[in-house]
């Protein structure tokens, strides 16, 4: 793990800064580490006893601090990286909450199990069509609004207010199809907002009427392809659900990197993994009010031994986490496609199977980035360029001057917006708009 | 693709979209629909097609490698601190961090380079530009608005930027060959003069201040005639500081039918020893206030008016006296200048010491300031209301720091600061000497402990507003050791609660702040 791994699993600047203070080993009583977690007591105003679980990156504080985790953690965590702590037996206040840890999910897994028995299966079969029908009904008044719209021309949309797009979307949250919504405010946000956008509108609305077209023939479609359709509008299945029945994957899972979305004031992170050995790509998608702390972590450029628990879909990608298991390590190499048509042949193998996906991981290796003219690019060593979104990239100029390096970024089907790079051994974050 | 854009932008209802021509079309089959729901749907399927047949872009040219870096990388705990004061916080932390790597020979890691080059401060810019590097030039060269990191490396043109660069260039331009060739920078002036604007004469003017000599003052003569009252002041005062120029005569002149005699102490020798500190053992000046103006003296003194509540007659002995070298007086009288400011006592006292103030700032005399200082800084009277403590102020960095040093070691048993004192020390440019460093951190350690135990001061605090600007100040050889200045509050007895309320905030920032400068000093060893 790296300085800026640690500095980003604090909640804000400060809390890294104070962390950074704390990770001297004059600040700590008895620190010491095992396989699977660090601890040590930390001195301050008063004593607090910190842990920090390594599977999982999970802090736990005998401090008061409101901000998790809190600057004592970040603190062990950057005192480990200073000089690896002592391997010695843990004290019974560490054994005890690792304990807790690992009797916890199991514990909620049997609540679950409880719940599912005591409902009658037949009232939740009903409970589903019920859903099922109002999804319909109100994919069905989208469908008229959509006609709407063309009849009377996408120009028209160039001078609406910006509740004629919050209203619609707000229709579709009420008929429970939230995936809809959100789809409704990413297009809200088109109108003249680049030369082209009427075309740009009028892509994102044809691939909502597919969507609306594809769920009033579920029964028509592959099962896979179904779930993808059902996820798609906003009825995904339920987490315990994938825990049980999803695809697994044991692997060591390289954090490629992160986005977080902070709109409508909650907060969406999607993580995007690669498996070293599978070579499978994962995305794990965790929602947070906006200043609560994401349940699970995760550290880009690190690794992640564990396995996941994929959703079903006709190209899987989204995952659950059933087990992490040791210590998050570096990782040094990113495997990526060596030229820009391979990974555009993957791609659209991916478009074919299903092709309303926003996102894609994209891994690149050896490209460099460029300011040709106007436009912000990626270039193989073969020729092959592509465009850049988000801005400007001077930082990721300034780290390439001129070489080849390894990009991870997210391909939003047709511009890349770049995560983090690799050069020299090194993972490095690439924060948007720079 | 387009014509069904076109039909969708304008609306279906004014132009039908293309009956087919679609290579999608055909899944469509079947299935009866409305003409805008098919549209809707061959727009969906063109969408997913051509994202799937996305091709690469070709014909990209390949950019040119950087340079190999000849200086290290800072250290990446360096990095961190620097990012967020890149960002325009605490310009002074920065500017200390950015001597220091160059003095050490190292430069900022590459994905630092596009947040140093867009340091917004103009004199942050020559310490940024020493360390970008290799790889910052090569980066600069990519983006106009990081020009200026190329100009400041490569050689650059100095004629052709006089003659074509934005205004603020050209003076920087103007001021370097005034450096090289001062005769050449003057013909450049005079060349352009009649065209340029007021603004910018005034600038100009102001530039001939590097390279000065009489070679000028034919020219600033000229320039007191100028439309423009604020380039009349700058050509003003820049004759002022040529000794042998016309205008330094004339302003002795002036000047000496103000201060028409000085008369030494009643008690001889005795009493010049014994200096200004006791009425009646000083000597004596006799001043006769100017009666009114005349032509030279509004074409020799332009522009300012005096300051609220000042009486014209005490603000003209002012102005009078502020563009005479203070050294002149030495030579007339043949006294020192503490023996010609303790005899300044008596209804003119004021604006005689507001005017030496100016003119020992106008002509950078150290010997005027010190005495000048302990005057004003003892004056009974109010000085506010005069502005003549603004004055002094402006004299801040000629003053001997060992001055303020023993000022600060002289305070009260309870550390009280008088406010003339907090703001001198406000005006005094850092790095502070050790030896006012020092002081100052023993002075604030008593403060402390005196709040702790004699409680708040009445009013203002002069110590606090004193403190951020100290804590930039401090010279970097006394930081180690200074710290803990909140524990001296927390750890005393019974503080009240208000005292911890204004002093808690205070002190924990003035630790931080040195904590973070000790923290670069250690991480860029010289």
């Amino acid at each position: 793990m790296s300085v800026e791994g640690v500095a980003a699993l604090a909640p804000d600047s400060r809390v890294a800064a104070a962390g950074r203070k704390l990770g001297v080993s004059g600040s700590w009583n008895s620190p010491g580490r095992s396989d699977g977690a660090l601890w040590g007591e930390c001195k301050g105003s008063a004593v607090y006893q910190v842990r920090v679980d390594l599977s999982d990156l999970a802090v736990k504080c005998s401090c008061p601090s409101r901000k998790h985790p809190c600057k004592h953690g970040i603190g062990l965590l950057f005192l480990n990286l200073e000089s690896p702590l002592p391997t010695v037996p843990a004290p019974d206040w560490v054994t005890d909450w690792l304990a807790r840890r690992a009797a916890g999910p199991k514990r909620r897994k049997s609540a679950a199990k409880r719940g599912g028995t005591v409902s009658d299966p037949e009232a939740k079969a009903k409970r589903a069509e019920k859903r099922l029908s109002r999804v319909a009904g109100g994919l069905d008044a989208l469908d008229l609004w959509m006609e709407d719209l063309v009849r009377d021309g996408l120009a028209t949309a160039g001078t609406r207010p910006a509740s004629f797009w919050e209203t619609q979307a707000k229709r579709m949250v009420d008929a429970q199809a939230p995936g809809v919504a959100a789809r409704l405010r990413h297009l809200s946000a088109l109108p003249n907002s680049s030369p082209d956008w009427t075309g740009r509108l009028l892509d994102g609305l044809g691939r909502l009427a597919l969507l609306s077209e594809a769920f009033r023939r579920l029964d028509a479609l592959d099962e896979p392809l179904a779930e993808s359709v059902r996820a798609e509008v906003g009825i995904p299945l339920p987490q315990e659900a994938v825990l049980d029945r999803g695809e697994r994957v044991s692997d060591d899972w390289i954090v490629l990197g992160q986005r977080t979305d902070d709109e409508w004031r909650l907060r969406t992170r999607r993580t995007w993994l690669l498996g070293g050995e599978s070579r499978r790509y994962a995305m794990i998608l965790q929602f947070a009010a906006s200043g609560a702390p994401f349940a699970e972590q995760f550290v880009s450029g690190t690794i992640v031994s564990g396995e996941l628990a994929f959703y079903p879909g006709a190209y899987p990608l989204r995952a659950v986490v059933r087990s992490r298991a040791g210590v998050a390590t570096r990782a040094v190499e990113l495997p990526g496609h060596r030229t820009v048509e391979a990974f555009l042949d993957h791609a659209s193998t991916i478009t074919a199977s299903q092709p309303w996906l926003e996102w894609l991981p994209a891994t690149l290796s050896g490209v460099v980035p460029l300011l040709d003219g106007e436009r912000w690019l990626v270039r193989d060593q073969d020729g092959g360029a592509l465009p850049l979104s988000g801005g400007e990239h001077w930082t990721l100029i300034s780290i390439s001057g001129g070489h080849p390096l390894d990009l991870v970024a997210e391909w939003e089907g047709g511009t890349l917006l770049p995560l983090g790079v690799v050069t020299g051994g090194r993972y490095r974050m690439i924060q948007g708009h720079e | 693709m387009e014509a069904l854009t076109r039909a969708a932008t304008v609306g279906m209802s004014r132009e039908a979209p293309p009956e087919g021509g679609l290579p999608t079309d055909g899944l469509l089959a079947g299935a009866q629909r409305n003409p805008e729901r098919e549209l809707l749907l061959r727009a969906g399927m063109l969408a997913v097609y051509d994202a799937a047949g996305r091709r690469a872009k070709t014909g990209v040219g390949m950019p040119a490698t950087a340079p190999e870096e000849t200086m290290p990388a800072c250290s990446a705990r360096v990095a961190e601190i620097l990012r967020p004061l890149l960002a325009g916080q605490r310009p002074e932390i920065l500017r200390e961090a950015l001597d220091r790597l160059h003095l050490a020979g190292m430069r900022v890691p590459h994905a630092l380079l596009p947040a140093a080059l867009g340091v917004q401060q103009q004199g942050l810019r020559p310490a940024v530009a020493h360390v970008l590097g290799e790889r910052g030039s090569w980066l600069a060269a990519q983006n106009l608005d990081w020009e200026w990191a190329v100009a400041t490396r490569g050689s650059v043109d100095d004629e052709s930027t006089w003659e074509e660069g934005p205004p603020e260039e050209r003076i920087v331009a103007l001021r370097r060959v005034r450096e090289r060739e001062p005769a050449l920078g003057l013909s450049w002036v005079e060349e352009t003069w009649k065209s340029e604007k007021a603004d910018t004469r005034k600038a100009m003017v102001g530039a001939l201040e590097t390279g000065l000599s009489s070679q000028e003052e034919a020219f600033l003569e000229r320039a007191l005639d100028d439309r423009s009252v604020r380039v009349r002041e700058a050509a003003a005062t820049l004759l002022a500081r040529l000794p042998e120029s016309d205008y330094a005569g004339r302003a002795m002149a002036r000047a000496r039918t103000i201060l028409v005699r000085y008369e030494p102490p009643a008690g001889g020798l005795r009493g010049v020893a014994a200096g200004f500190s006791r009425r009646g053992h000083t000597g004596r000046i006799s001043v006769e206030p100017p009666e009114h103006p005349d032509a030279e003296w509004e074409r020799d003194l332009p522009g300012a008016m005096p300051e609220r509540g000042v009486g014209e007659k005490a603000w003209r002995i002012s102005r009078a006296l502020s563009v005479v070298e203070p050294a002149r007086w030495e030579e007339r009288f043949g006294v020192a200048p503490s023996d010609l400011i303790s005899a300044a006592r008596g209804d003119w006292e004021v604006p005689l010491l507001a005017g030496w103030c100016r003119a020992s700032v106008l002509h950078r005399n150290q010997s005027w300031a010190a005495p000048l200082w302990r005057a004003c800084y003892g004056l009974e009277h109010d000085p506010e209301g005069w502005q003549t403590w603004q004055v002094t102020l402006s004299m801040a960095d000629l003053l001997p720091q060992s001055d303020l040093a023993s000022a600060i070691t002289r305070l009260p048993k309870n550390g009280e600061m008088p406010s003339r004192l907090s703001s001198m020390l406000q005006a005094t440019s850092g790095p502070w000497l050790p030896e006012l460093s020092e002081a100052f951190l023993e002075g604030l350690r008593r403060r402390v402990r005196g709040v702790c135990k004699y409680g708040l001061a009445q009013g203002e605090e002069p110590w606090v507003t004193v403190i951020p600007h100290a804590s930039v100040s401090l010279a970097t050889e006394c930081l180690r050791g200074a710290e803990g200045f909140r524990e001296i509050l927390e750890g005393c007895s019974g503080p009240q609660d208000h005292a911890r309320y204004r002093w808690g905030p205070v002190l924990k920032r003035f630790d931080e702040t040195l904590e973070l400068r000790r923290e670069l000093v250690e991480e860029i060893p010289l």
